[in-house]
């Protein structure tokens, strides 16, 4: 064979691996916006999500293509169907980083200093942490590292909790303050969501290399 | 697997002094076609021919171990080879339609195995040609040359007269690659609805084939069995490396 398949799928990894990179920078930034109340920044990353949207087609199409002319089969087979899915997860997180900017957006400047809600620093960090480690696990086909981030979920889960009882508790004691709690609510919400995306992730990578699909299974 | 039509016991086999096949242990079920796949001259013919032992139409070879055919040895010394061959049918590569009309062709096996009047002898044979898809293409030309038709056409004429004689297996040496796709596709069809009625072994170099119509698939490499799965198994996550690399094509 097939020198053309191999030179295919060579140039999809270069594909997704530039997406991953625009991806985990939105990500970055959007928890950046956050932290420094930083609206230029946040304005920013709304406006680069349209690049990440066409990587996201151009992927897909790219993708479709191989399969109608290759029809590869077995490591290949997986190779690209778990290219298929990665790739919208990642336009799902692109997107998720422009809810979290767009919050930013609506909170008054001020309230975000003075209200912030503590564990953003350390939720946002693990989310970080995860979507490098999904995106490792994918490049490096380390299905191991990429049950560990599955694994990881669960922290990021109970933070979203944390911060959903300390939201209604801004909500009890000061009514006026209801609209940041919610906004407060929504971006820890949408951080919660990334995390998902990069576990999704991982079970595609696991499926990659096990062929196993982990989907839905009990931890 | 649930219900075993041939298993094939250590079989090692021989082409004068050169070893062609070591050590192949295999059952293929009921019902379902399994797919033979391999490079050329890893042995899948050589495998298939000993199913209703054609090979020894050549004195140099020889087969050892044990083919079970419902539980019983084919290799034995007092199987019957008349009725062996009745029982597993062959289809080659090339179409091998004897030189005489198109009927005549089909009714070839039913005088060869059983003894039928000429009116049964005729339902028989229309019956064998619906089922080969060729009935409707044929039905006013029976008295014609089977050597007439087109090459679709002959391979199911050969497949018509293989299951008129009420076979329990079909064998199939690579039955498509000397027709054009639209045949293929008909055959490939044919094979779907064939299986119901049979057991189907087919060996063939199309792997896209192998992974559209069968079961199970069996790939053969330099004489062994290297691996034999469900088909859905094999392409999409087989076990062995060497498999992955045949039917990937980085080898082969």
């Amino acid at each position: 064979m097939n020198a053309h398949l191999k030179t295919e799928i060579e140039l999809l990894k270069n594909m997704l691996s530039h997406l991953s990179a625009e991806v985990e920078s939105a990500v970055q930034n959007a928890v950046k916006s956050l932290a420094d109340a930083n609206r230029e920044l946040a304005s920013g990353i709304i406006v680069n999500d349209m690049d990440i949207d066409t990587a996201e087609v151009r992927i897909e199409e790219e993708c479709l293509k191989v399969m109608a002319l290759y029809q590869p089969v077995a490591g290949d087979l997986r190779y690209v169907i778990t290219l298929i899915k990665v790739n919208a997860e990642l336009e799902r997180i692109g997107d998720l980083a422009v809810n979290i900017a767009e919050r930013v957006l609506d909170l008054p400047e001020q309230s975000l200093k003075d209200h912030a809600v503590p564990d953003f620093a350390v939720m946002a960090a693990e989310v970080r942490q995860m979507l490098k480690n999904a995106l490792d696990s994918l490049i490096s086909r380390d299905a191991l590292l990429a049950l560990q981030v599955i694994n990881n979920d669960d922290k990021v889960d109970a933070i979203h909790r944390k911060n959903y009882h300390i939201a209604i508790q801004m909500a009890k004691k000061s009514p006026e303050n209801v609209e940041i709690g919610l906004t407060l609510l929504a971006i820890s919400r949408n951080l919660e969501r990334i995390a998902d995306c990069t576990t999704n992730i991982c079970e595609d990578v696991i499926y990659l290399e096990q062929g196993k699909i982990v989907r839905h299974s009990q931890k | 697997m649930k219900n075993v039509k041939i298993a094939v016991k250590n079989l090692n086999f021989f082409y004068g002094k050169h070893q062609a096949l070591f050590d192949n242990n295999l059952t293929i079920e009921s019902n379902k076609i399994t797919a033979v796949i391999g490079p050329s001259g890893c042995g899948k013919s050589t495998h298939l021919r000993i199913y209703n032992r054609i090979f020894e139409l050549y004195p140099e070879q020889r087969a050892e171990g044990e083919v079970l055919l419902d539980g019983r040895n084919i290799l034995a010394k007092d199987m019957e080879l008349l009725e062996l061959r009745r029982q597993v049918g062959m289809i080659f590569q090339k179409p091998t339609p004897f030189p005489m009309s198109v009927f005549d062709n089909v009714a070839y096996p039913l005088k060869l195995h059983y003894k039928v009047s000429k009116k049964e002898t005729e339902n028989l044979v229309e019956e064998a040609l619906r089922g080969a898809s060729l009935w409707d293409e044929v039905k006013d030309k029976l008295k014609s040359s089977g050597l007439a038709l087109s090459g679709g056409q002959q391979q199911r004429l050969c497949i018509a007269r293989a299951i008129a004689a009420r076979p329990e297996v079909l064998l199939m040496d690579e039955p498509t690659s000397a027709i054009d796709p639209v045949a293929t596709l008909k055959i490939e069809e044919l094979l779907l609805e064939l299986k119901h009625r049979f057991t189907i072994v087919i060996v063939t170099h199309n792997m896209q084939q192998a992974a559209r119509i069968s079961d199970n698939t069996c790939f053969f490499y330099q004489g062994r069995i290297v691996e034999v799965d469900e088909t859905k198994k094999i392409f999409t996550n087989p076990s062995n490396p060497k498999t992955e690399e045949y039917i990937t094509g980085r080898f082969g």
